[in-house]
């Protein structure tokens, strides 16, 4: 079984577009969304929930009204500033216990925190796992690296090659959780002054996570030079080029239909994006 | 449509009052409008999906510079914004 996961160092660049098409163009495969942050495959593969199961991850401080004497103790010490009139903010508290460890009349306990929900979901193009963590909640690693846990044990269970990954932006925690391991990552990029910036980065991440890496540049005809000295670039540090799609208002048209391009029409971007497929797939199965 | 959703949920329970200023917009596309008239939300600016706009963005030119005419419109939302900062200081 091989993993490729889509990732682009800037948001935007058509990370889920492009993982949304290959959805529909690769066979045997499991769908993961690891962009647990604001998923949005699932608008583009319209699941239908099978499984949704709860996402718990580190502690928030309690305060039980009836013991506590209002000392003011907790207030005055918790360096989040997350206790108002002996009420905790859960957006505040960092989860650490040091108001529980100094109430005097021990009124405070740590109770687990429910982060998030996570779901293995049916769509037309094959199954589909994806989370969603709740609003100003933390620990996003955590939950990518479930995300992926589950979709590889679909993988095994069905006897199916291949997962496509859709990978969140940025080089942070979750983006290292969504790449250690994988056996390709498909740097989406754009012919933009921050976009060669991000590619630089993403590149050093997966340099040192020793996962191979290939690059596909997005509208690259918005700035054909700009586009030329990214392909330059990556000739010079030995990074392959998988494609490079046009600027097409198909995109934003599909995505507005909830459907992946190479499904909405077959204009010059899903033409290429066709092709970027054939070419991501040889590199993960090369016989 | 989907992300903007999750992003005035967080600033609403942070308690942060918000704008709404819509990037690569389609004309004719109305949804985040009537999203935003629903909810309340101003939006202070719609810029299109353009690909000069695209092109000057790709050289690190801001709108600003690159399209002068876009000045006004520029200063208004900073108008705007500063206007309600200054309406919430002096509520708080």
């Amino acid at each position: 079984m091989k993993e490729v996961v889509v990732l682009s160092g800037k948001g935007g660049t058509g990370k889920t577009s492009i993982a949304g098409c290959f959805a529909a163009l690769a066979r045997d495969k499991v769908l993961a969304d690891c962009d647990v942050d604001a998923a949005d495959l699932h608008l583009l593969l319209q699941p239908i929930d099978k499984q949704r199961e709860e996402f718990w991850s580190g502690q928030v401080a309690h305060i039980d009204e009836t013991t506590c004497t209002s000392c003011g103790l907790c207030q005055e010490l918790c360096r989040f500033e997350a206790i108002h009139n002996f009420q905790v903010s859960r957006v505040s508290c960092e989860g650490c216990g040091f108001c529980a460890r100094i109430c005097p009349v021990s009124a405070i306990t740590m109770q687990d925190n429910m982060a998030g929900h996570w779901y293995i979901s049916d769509t037309k193009y094959g199954p589909l796992v994806r989370a969603r963590l709740g609003i100003a909640q933390e620990n996003s690693g955590k939950l990518v690296a479930l995300v992926r846990q589950q979709a590889r044990k679909i993988a095994v269970d069905k006897g199916y090659a291949t997962i496509i990954t859709d990978g969140p932006p940025g080089i942070g925690c979750p983006v290292i959780s969504s790449l250690s391991g994988a056996d390709l990552a498909l740097l989406v990029t754009e012919p933009t002054v921050s976009g060669l910036h991000d590619l630089e980065r993403i590149i050093g991440v997966c340099n040192h996570f020793k996962v191979p890496a290939t690059v596909c540049i997005n509208k690259y005809d918005i700035n054909e030079g700009k586009a030329l000295q990214i392909e330059e670039h990556c000739a010079g540090i030995g990074i392959n080029l998988a494609g490079k799609i046009p600027f097409d208002t198909a995109v934003n048209r599909a995505v507005a239909h909830g459907v992946p391009l190479v499904e909405y029409d077959d204009g010059p971007a899903a033409g290429k994006i066709r092709r970027l497929w054939e070419n991501v797939d040889s590199l993960l199965s090369p016989n | 449509m989907h992300d903007l959703e999750l992003a005035v949920e967080t600033v609403r329970q942070l308690g942060i009052p918000c704008g709404v200023i819509v990037n690569r917009a389609v004309s004719g596309e109305t949804l985040v409008h009537e999203y935003c008239s629903r909810e309340g939300i101003p939006v202070l600016l719609d810029i299109p999906l353009d690909r000069e706009i695209a092109y000057l963005y790709s050289e690190g030119v801001t709108l600003a510079q690159g399209m002068p005419q876009w000045q006004a419109a520029f200063m208004n939302v900073y108008a705007v914004i500063k206007e309600a900062l200054h309406e919430r200081s002096r509520s708080a």
